[in-house]
């Protein structure tokens, strides 16, 4: 080996790369826990509201829809990179959000209607502010 | 001993470099294969660049980075 070669493979960008794949190994694992999740919730009803009146085959259909559309879209996204940094920012961020009112938003609304001051716990509702969220910080962060 | 940073107050002068060749922010933007938005939030602090972006900005003004951009701190 080479002392270039060794030397690169001591810096720090190996680390780096070392590090990214984890990442993105602990984030697959996560989305992963997180889709099964939801799939439970929804087949033990958790999630009432709109959705819950659709016709099983069409949930399914639907369902299965979203989520080959994920797979192709995003790859395709990154691949593209269509938006610079400064968007990338904004949708981080904006994700960020979307996230937090999700993870927040249900439990406290669970524990409200469990003491009676909001309506039964809608995902539909949670999922909607989730939404709002996420497109209110990304419209706030790219065009303020 | 001084607060810690966590928020930058970092300055720039992209503006003024960006007047003195006459260009717009668009024209700019396209220069340096960002959105026009990107170079507004610089410009006005809302966004600090990457060190990637604040490199093609010093090369395309021919300029070193710390000559358009400053920390506050005088640290340069």
């Amino acid at each position: 080996m080479t002392e270039l070669a060794m030397r690169e493979a001591n810096s720090g960008i190996v680390r780096l790369k070392q590090r990214r794949q984890r990442r993105m190994l602990i984030a697959a694992i996560g989305l992963a826990i997180l889709v099964v999740d939801a799939l439970f919730m929804w087949r033990q009803g958790i999630f009432p509201g709109a959705l819950s009146d659709l016709p099983p085959d069409l949930a399914s259909g639907l369902a299965t829809g979203i989520l080959v559309g994920c797979l192709i879209f995003i790859p395709l996204a990154r691949r593209m990179k269509d938006c610079d940094e400064h968007e990338m920012r904004a949708r981080r961020l904006a994700s960020q959000a979307g996230f937090f009112v999700f993870l927040i938003g249900l439990p406290v609304w669970s524990l409200f209607a469990i003491g009676g001051v909001l309506p039964p716990l809608n995902g539909v509702a949670v999922y909607a502010s989730a939404v709002v969220a996420y497109l209110a910080v990304f419209v706030w962060h790219k065009f303020r | 001993m001084p607060w810690p940073v966590f928020a930058t107050d970092m300055k720039n002068r992209l503006k003024v470099l960006r007047a003195e060749r006459d260009w717009s922010q668009a024209e700019l933007a396209g220069r340096l294969e960002v959105s026009r938005q990107a170079v507004n939030a610089i410009e006005t602090g809302k966004y600090d660049p990457s060190l990637p972006l604040a490199f093609k900005i010093a090369r395309l003004f021919g300029q070193p980075i710390e000559e358009i951009f400053d920390d506050g701190t005088g640290n340069a």
